[in-house]
């Protein structure tokens, strides 16, 4: 039977329409030698080959935009304010460049008339990025929390998901503050967090077995704090804080977070048993971290001896620039479980700085740690800058790559020890945001990027802050419902003192 | 429907013989009577109409400045984050919907009328569902005037309401739930429909608007019960069917929650009333009493009641009444409320003759909010030192059942204006994420980046003020500041409240304590700002600190020797100068007045002496309540908050 040409009509119209439909790059166009205000700022960032798209928009006001992503092999062209390329289009690109970059054109037109921004390139790694990164959302409050969450993001895609929330468990009678998650060994099956007043608690879950404890005993200042896990015991060090809180009248850092007391501890999962880890009376021990090998527990410590006889509370907040930590190591028997005694590894002090967080790199040659003029805690502290030791040769140098004019505190490894996530101030000075540097195998650092998100808008208008960037090798499994349920219900069980 | 009477008149007319004149009046009466008798189809339509306007004008013309504060302490942004942050509750869509519709108080008069057009909805909702006997109908107005109790019993529960949207959210809810049951009477007939509705309307319902689809599904198994065709099995399968998915779908949903308490499944939506860790169920009462009464309709349904219309007239005026007394009754009015709403306004439209003048009116003893924002204003007139003192002081605590503190009502004002800028800040960060975000906070959290110098911080408030309806004029204004840091001192208003800021940094902590906060903050430090010294000074005359005020007096005279000194810091002077004679005022060149009126009050003392200090206040205020010597002797014991 012969076909009726005409039948081709419809084919034709459609495929036409489609061919309008499809983004063009501009073929006239003014060039101009500015690179393109654009945000999040990934210009010439390095990358890793599994993170999800980066999705950015162009600030510049215009009538129309055309943004060109290119690998050797491959390109994506978007119009819109908002570039964002999906994840399979992504992967195509980011495949073909590994070891290589992707250059971004951006296109905009005003009166009429196009303008081609310059160029930039985005590298990309070979090195993964494990895929899943856990923190806390909260918004930058002070002294009252409502609503808070410890969530896991999936950095290959956008998918974001609670592990516990507080509200599940808060009443009319008591909130509830959750904090200070932690892993070990990047194993999400193996993780640990607090419950502060309502159902007071610390929340282990050792391989799906939950375990409520409190490492609180008669002869420690406070329950565990900033957690440890021993690479490969079941072992926690705790650092016990007694904080207090004021507020700078003028100073926009505003807050300045204290530690009135502090000391270490070791907590034994299995026996359930709290260990002090002895120490002068005039230190103030916090952030504990143990080398990857499990040889060594770093740490900071102020050393402060008192002035006068009144309350040490006041004292040490009329004083609070006085209070400069170290960073100090003690090696670690794991026949006997004890501490040798302290070993200097960075004198912040001597340099009039205060060194927090140490972080030792997976393969044990760096230490990264967060440094500012003064003070424990950093993520308040606007001149807090990321500095790495390499412990070969303790060699000290900032990373100056990834660090800003603003915050930049608590930070994480990840397992290949190739990215470093850290908090930032940087985009607004009030808000924590996620940025993540490359590391490369000669300790040199590269220009961090923030977060990826779907909408690369929502942390310009998220009223959170991410705390404790903490890298995962998978998924939490278990449920918030499980969590609330069992914090509800289960039953604590008082730690032991061991001496 | 005829009455009794028409037909008792047609029956007349037929059979007797009357003139024309007659027939024609008893024509007109029996057409009137028969009008009126079809009264259970006119009269029902002039409540739903009339009750609503009532209610609604009554509402826009009596809390027209509670309405307009109401919406600056709310917040609705077209964004996806915005909604995100309300789904990740169930019932977090109607309450989504609710703060869309609570940012139209912004103009009262227009929220008000989309109040009332919901108001007549559920009138006329409920008069279609409910076969009321006209006797009764009147009820069907006491759930909009419980919905509108609910509102105007909140007074300064307006400040600690946690539960975002919450002045349109019940309005919304019963609409919905009434909606519900609407579709359910059209389509029962049909088995598939009666079935299946209620699973749909609990399933889609729950996550979008929580408790309310526990209400609609609720009234569904009793007009079940009331009209179903079914016997007592089928009726009882059906209310077995339907509570098992009452009770289940929000266990379900549950498992899709992780922010929300098992405890609170089923109140999903519901406001909490509660306040540092108490419930204040006496709130609840109007939710209460909404919730029942379409239960106590469905009951009535259908019922009928042989009446005369003088009995019918009577139920509907006690109904009426009562209707009225209950609203009264809920109606919460102070008139120091009402001054602080109206002061704080005026404020922010930096109208300060206005804050003095609303300060002035009434009688009730002033609460220390209005006592602050009206020295507040003075000061900002430069009038503080010649005026201070010739106002009222008082120390009234709020009226409340609850603790208020000051932060929470008037406290961010305050502080902004006296230029604590961190301060603002914080509480407005506290309590933004206590109470939820508001438009009120984000303007002060806008401002005093601006004046600390956090320009990008400023511009992300902005930016999400400039996409609310009516708070964009607002945000591009302070928008040029954020873009254009060094324009800031053009604006004379941000510029005043720069100077006041604090000159040196230190740590510190206000206990919440707001007054005493500010009064050391000012009297502990000086400047060479003239604007920041006379705070000094002043801070220093209030806390009748005599070292301090000399040191600030001196530094005050030094910065100002061409300006005549203002009468109340004289007044200090020579009052401490004869006190402790540590300073020599023998050269200062006092006023006579001031000098005649310490005399004269020395003397009034010495007349005075065998009076109790109360007694002393009293005798003395007519003469003296306008001086510092009557603040330093008589004004004790005032209690901040």
């Amino acid at each position: 039977m012969k076909k009726n040409p005409l039948l081709i009509l419809p084919y034709f119209i459609i495929g036409i329409s489609l061919y309008g439909c499809k983004n063009k790059i501009p073929t006239e166009y003014a060039v101009t030698n500015e690179i393109a205000n654009i945000y999040p700022d990934y210009s010439n960032v390095t990358i890793p080959p599994n993170i999800a798209p980066l999705h950015f928009m162009v600030d510049d006001s215009a009538e129309a935009y055309v943004t060109r992503l290119a690998s050797d092999s491959y390109e994506w062209i978007g119009n819109g304010q908002k570039a964002k390329p999906g994840i399979k289009e992504w992967r195509s690109l980011i495949e073909s460049s590994k070891g290589k970059a992707v250059t971004v054109e951006i296109y905009t037109r005003n009166n009429g008339k196009w303008k081609r921004y310059k160029p930039f390139e985005i590298y990309v790694a070979n090195e993964d990025i494990d895929p899943y990164l856990s923190y806390r959302l909260i918004s930058p409050s002070y002294v009252t929390y409502k609503d808070l969450t410890i969530n896991q993001r999936n950095l290959t895609n956008f998918d974001e998901s609670v592990i516990y929330g507080n509200m599940a468990n808060t009443t009319v009678k008591h909130g509830q503050c959750i904090n200070c998650h932690s892993y070990q060994n990047y194993n999400p099956k193996r993780m640990q967090f607090h419950v502060r007043e309502g159902y007071a608690c610390t929340v282990i879950d050792y391989d799906g077995e939950l375990k409520k404890v409190s490492a609180k005993t008669d002869s420690v200042i406070s329950a565990g704090v900033y957690p440890a896990w021993h690479p490969q015991l079941k072992l926690i060090a705790y650092s016990v804080n007694n904080t207090g809180q004021t507020f700078h009248t003028i100073d926009p850092q505003k807050i300045e977070v204290q530690d009135m007391a502090s000391d270490l501890i070791l907590f034994d999962i299995e026996k359930n048993e709290v260990t002090r880890i002895k120490g002068d009376a005039n230190e103030m021990e916090c952030y504990p971290w143990w080398s990857p090998d499990g040889q060594y527990l770093y740490y900071s410590s102020a050393h402060y001896t008192r002035r006068d006889t009144g309350r040490i509370e006041r004292e040490l907040i009329l004083n609070y620039k006085d209070i400069k930590y170290d960073i100090y190591r003690r090696r670690f028997n794991q026949e006997t479980m004890q501490l040798d005694t302290a070993e200097m590894v960075f004198n912040a002090s001597a340099l009039g700085k205060s060194a927090t967080l140490p972080r030792i790199s997976p393969d044990g040659k760096y230490l990264l740690f967060s440094m500012a003029e003064y003070g424990v805690f950093h993520i308040w502290h606007t001149d807090a800058d990321l500095y790495v030791t390499e412990l070969s040769t303790m060699q000290t140098r900032p990373l100056k790559e990834a660090n800003s004019d603003n915050v930049e505190s608590y930070h994480s490894w990840s397992s290949n020890g190739r990215w470093i996530v850290f908090s930032s101030r940087r985009t607004d000075g009030n808000f924590t945001r996620p940025f993540i540097a490359y590391f490369d195998s000669k300790g040199e650092t590269r220009k961090a990027f923030e977060l990826p998100q779907d909408d690369p808008d929502l942390h310009r208008q998220l009223m959170k802050s991410y705390n404790i960037p903490e890298f995962m090798k998978g998924p939490v499994e278990t449920s918030p419902q499980t969590f609330a349920a069992f914090i509800r219900k289960g039953t604590i069980r008082p730690a032991k003192q061991k001496n | 429907m005829r009455t009794k009477k028409a037909k008792h008149l047609e029956q007349k007319e037929t059979n007797a013989s009357v003139s024309p004149t007659t027939r024609t009046i008893t024509a007109r009466l029996k057409q009137t009577i028969n009008q009126a008798g079809n009264i259970s189809d006119w009269l029902p339509w002039i409540y739903v109409v009339i009750l609503p306007i009532i209610m609604g004008t009554a509402l826009a013309c009596l809390e027209n400045e509670t309405l307009f504060r109401i919406q600056e302490l709310n917040l609705f942004l077209p964004t996806r984050l915005f909604y995100e942050g309300f789904a990740a509750y169930p019932g977090g869509t109607l309450l989504w919907m609710a703060c869309f519709f609570t940012q139209f108080f912004f103009y009262p008069a227009l929220g008000v009328t989309i109040l009332t057009i919901m108001w007549i909805s559920i009138f006329a909702l409920s008069k279609k569902l409910f076969k009321i006997p006209v006797m009764l109908f009147p009820l069907i107005g006491l759930l909009p005037a419980c919905l509108l109790a609910s509102i105007v019993q909140m007074g300064y529960f307006i400040f600690y309401i946690k539960l975002q949207g919450y002045f349109f959210a019940a309005t919304i809810g019963i609409l919905l739930a009434l909606c519900a049951l609407l579709v359910y009477k059209q389509t029962f007939q049909n088995r598939f429909c009666k079935w299946t509705w209620p699973l749909l309307w609990m399933a889609a319902g729950y996550p979008l608007f929580g408790a309310y689809a526990l209400l609609g599904s609720l009234y569904i198994i009793l007009y079940e019960w009331k009209n179903g065709s079914d016997g007592i099995f089928g009726k009882s399968v059906f209310s077995a069917v339907n509570l098992i998915v009452m009770t289940g779908v929000p266990l379900l949903a549950y498992q899709f929650y992780s922010q929300t308490s098992i405890n609170e499944i089923y109140m999903a939506a519901l406001p909490g009333f509660d306040i540092a860790g108490k419930t204040y169920t006496n709130f609840r009462i109007p939710f209460y009493i909404a919730f029942a009464l379409p239960i106590i309709f469905i009951i009535l349904h259908k019922t009928h009641f042989n009446c005369k219309r003088w009995q019918i007239i009577t139920v509907h005026l006690i109904i009426l009444a009562g209707t009225a007394l209950f609203v009264k009754h809920f109606w919460y009015h102070d008139e120091n409320f009402s001054k602080e709403l109206r002061m704080n306004r005026a404020i922010e439209e930096e109208d300060w003759e206005k804050v003095l003048r609303i300060s002035l009116e009434g009688s009730a003893e002033p609460t220390r909010q209005i006592v602050m924002f009206r020295d507040l204003a003075l000061f900002h007139l430069g009038r503080s030192g010649n005026e201070m003192f010739h106002y009222r002081q008082g120390s009234a605590l709020p009226n409340a059942p609850f603790p208020i503190r000051l932060v929470q009502t008037g406290g961010k004002t305050l502080y902004y204006n006296y230029g604590q800028a961190n301060y603002c800040y914080r509480w407005c960060m506290e309590d933004g994420v206590t109470f939820g975000w508001k438009a009120e906070y984000l303007k002060f959290m806008a401002r005093t980046a601006l004046i600390n110098g956090e320009p990008q911080l400023a511009t992300k408030y902005l930016n999400m003020l400039k996409q609310t309806l009516f708070h964009k004029k607002w945000a591009e204004k302070y928008a040029v500041y954020a873009a254009h840091p060094e324009k800031i001192d053009e604006d004379p208003s941000l510029k005043f409240i720069r100077s006041l800021r604090p000159k040196t940094n230190e740590l510190a902590s206000d206990q919440s304590v707001i007054e005493l906060f500010l009064l050391r903050q000012f009297a502990y430090n000086d400047s060479d700002d003239p604007v920041f010294q006379e705070q000094a000074l002043i801070a220093a005359l209030q806390m009748k600190e005599i070292d301090l005020f000399w040191d600030r007096f001196a530094h005050y005279a030094a910065l100002n020797p061409h300006i005549e000194m203002p009468i109340h810091y004289q007044e200090a002077a020579y009052l401490y100068g004869h006190l402790e004679n540590k300073v020599d005022i023998s050269r200062m060149p006092f006023d006579k007045g001031v000098k005649d009126t310490y005399e004269r009050f020395m003397a009034f003392s010495q007349q005075c002496a065998g009076m109790t200090e109360e007694e002393m206040a009293v005798a003395f205020y007519p003469q003296f309540g306008h001086t510092f010597y009557y603040f330093y002797f008589l004004v004790r014991g005032l209690h901040t908050y």
